[in-house]
């Protein structure tokens, strides 16, 4: 079995980070049966040179049998027809079963372009990929989150793009440790996190060997002139758009670091509301978000959305006020420690999702919240 | 200038009763009781097109969708908001969960009556969410795409697009022609028609055109289970919760 990794990236600060998930999701693909061992390779991109603690452990080096590099100008936005020529050469070259791509916001675009590229078959946001006989099988969200929707991809090369939180995604917590003892709610969730790979992700990162320079750790992988995708493809620097700004954010926002989060829903009302949600958040030393109504009202910024059109936030304390609880919003909470949820409707589907649901109006809590507790 | 925008009538998940969930048999059946509505999505890409033509006067726009349903109500609605030619393709077997053979009857639509200096989609729409059909389409049409746009704008003939994602805000002044897939729109909803923009619509009907999808390898889908995320979920009095909020906020 072989399976072909593609990372592509601007700056190599998430490439490592990238390349650990990518070998975790090929360990945790088993063999195929009567089969031999699972080869995998390394394809990056990068406006970068790689640099030298690209791949910094051995166990990360040894992952991959081929380790390539391919430079593009620009984003790669701007480098895509670039960057799918190149993959589709060297696909063409090797015969993979299995193409991969991860971590990026592109690799959804590159996984469907490169399928359709080399009739292959194509899913995003994949999660346990597993081989079942000659077929791939791996889950993905349907009906808007509420649903898994377990596929079997059949021609090949199957291309894929691997969720990006998957490998993070809380385990189930149980309620008492094994002395009988009670632990913290936690979530008791059927959307957890293959282990199997998470612990070889963990095992591959924490290797610690001597670092070879990465100039002698990655081949390059140009386009040969003399192919038909050489002579046709776009060269370095053209492409179909020029980029006139570009604001990177390193780091997490206040909302994702926060311990404390207050989330307005919906029912708070408006952006009034929001402004004294605000303040009692600030008089707490917590942050403050929103479900996505609130932000497609106009109410405040996207960059306050909590949920899976947003942010994924893991405080100490989540409360939420006045938000019905949909999956999609669910998603942006599931790894808070703690999710106390105020709504006038004792039916809501978030009291579903909480440790502690109070059927009230979200107000009285805000002003207890406002008090010296 | 001349612009595709793709969308989609979809069911309105948000109304779903909890316990329909609960089950892994296909939902699709047990979910027909819902509205049908615009797809989220999409509802902000038929407005980012309207604007378009709101600064460039001549602007034509046709929007199309893949559905063998009537959907004359949502039709009529998108004539009166604005946009010129609303088109339904009825494909001749069902592709829901399809996402391959969707692209590529809406690629060969754009082939046919292009060229076009836009095509607009949505990022994903229900029930697959599969992401899929903007870049499947792109790739077929050979265009290069740009993704999770969240603004487009326009002047003296020239198209911006900022795009956002998790690590970076950009900006990018396009070269026509390209798709455009957005995500997140700045402005997420479908302008409200007045009541003599409907009345002029109504007369109006979508062009109907029966095609039959080509054999594509779409993933196999061999069934469903429910994605739920369940807590404790203990209810406490509204007089309970000072004290427990005391005593969890202390913690921190």
């Amino acid at each position: 079995m072989k399976v072909f990794c593609v990372v592509a990236e601007k700056s190599w600060e998430r490439i490592s980070g990238h390349a650990v998930q990518l070998s975790s999701a090929v360990h945790s693909l088993g063999r195929p049966k009567g089969g031999g061992p699972t080869q995998a390779d390394l394809l990056v991109f990068s406006a970068a040179e790689p640099a030298e603690d690209a791949l910094p452990t051995q166990n990360m080096q040894n992952a991959f049998t081929k380790r390539l590099f391919c430079r593009i100008e620009g984003s790669v936005t701007q480098a895509q027809l670039h960057i799918l020529d190149v993959v589709a050469h060297v696909v063409r070259q090797t015969t993979y079963d299995l193409i991969l791509f991860t971590g990026s916001t592109d690799a959804d675009l590159l996984a469907v372009r490169t399928a359709v590229r080399l009739s292959g078959s194509a899913l995003t946001a994949a999660e346990r990929l597993q081989l079942d006989g000659d077929h791939l099988t791996a889950t993905r969200s349907a009906f808007s989150y509420n649903m898994h929707a377990v596929c079997r991809l059949t021609s090949k090369p199957w291309c894929v793009s691997i969720r990006p939180d998957a490998a993070e995604a809380v385990p189930a917590t149980p309620t008492t440790d094994n002395t009988g003892k009670a632990v913290q709610p936690g979530i008791t969730s059927t959307d957890t996190a293959d282990t199997t790979s998470t612990a070889a992700a963990q095992s591959t990162a924490q290797s610690d060997t001597e670092i070879p320079q990465a100039s002698i750790l990655f081949q390059n992988a140009e386009l040969p002139e003399n192919t038909a995708e050489g002579k046709g493809s776009a060269p370095a620097g053209h492409s179909f758009c020029t980029c006139t700004r570009s604001d990177s954010r390193t780091g997490k926002s206040a909302l994702e670091e926060a311990e404390l989060v207050l989330i307005g829903g919906r029912g708070i009302g408006g952006r009034e509301a929001l402004g004294r949600i605000r303040a009692a958040a600030a008089r707490l030393h917590g942050a403050v978000g929103v479900s996505r109504p609130c932000a497609a009202d106009g109410w405040t910024g996207f960059e306050d959305v909590v949920g899976i059109s947003g942010k994924t936030i893991r405080p100490k304390v989540c409360i939420v006020l006045a938000a019905s609880g949909s999956m999609p919003f669910l998603m942006g909470i599931r790894n808070s420690s703690l999710v106390i949820a105020v709504n006038r409707d004792p039916g809501a589907p978030i009291f579903r999702a909480s440790d502690y649901g109070i059927a009230s109006d979200w107000k009285d809590l805000v002003e207890i919240l406002e008090r010296d507790l | 200038m001349r612009i595709l925008v793709c969308f989609k009538i979809v069911r309105d998940l948000d109304n779903v009763i909890d316990s329909d969930w609960d089950s892994e048999r296909d939902p699709s059946f047990r979910i027909d009781y819902t509205r049908k509505i615009l797809n989220d999505a999409d509802q902000g890409v038929l407005e980012a097109a309207l604007l378009i033509s709101d600064r460039e006067p001549g602007t034509e726009i046709t929007a199309v969708t893949v559905t063998d349903d009537d959907g004359a109500s949502f039709f009529t609605g998108l004539f009166a908001a604005g946009i010129g030619n609303v088109v339904r393709i009825a494909p001749e077997e069902d592709l829901t969960l399809r996402p391959a053979a969707t692209a590529a009857l809406l690629a060969q639509y754009a082939a046919e009556t292009g060229p076009y200096d836009l095509i607009l989609f949505g990022a994903q729409a229900p029930p697959g969410d599969s992401r899929q059909v903007p870049y499947a389409a792109a790739e077929m049409l050979q265009l290069p795409a740009i993704d999770r746009v969240r603004e487009l704008m326009n002047s003296d003939g020239r198209i911006t697009a900022v795009r956002e994602t998790d690590t970076s805000l950009e900006e990018y002044e396009l070269l026509a022609p390209a798709a455009i897939i957005m995500e997140n729109p700045v402005h997420s909803y479908l302008r409200l028609p007045t009541l003599r923009e409907r009345m002029k619509a109504s007369g109006k009907t979508a062009e109907l055109i029966q095609r039959s999808a080509p054999a594509l390898p779409d993933a196999e889908i061999l069934g469903f289970r429910p994605a739920r995320i369940r807590r404790d979920g203990r209810m406490i009095s509204p007089e309970e919760a000072p004290d427990l909020l005391a005593d969890i906020l202390k913690e921190l």
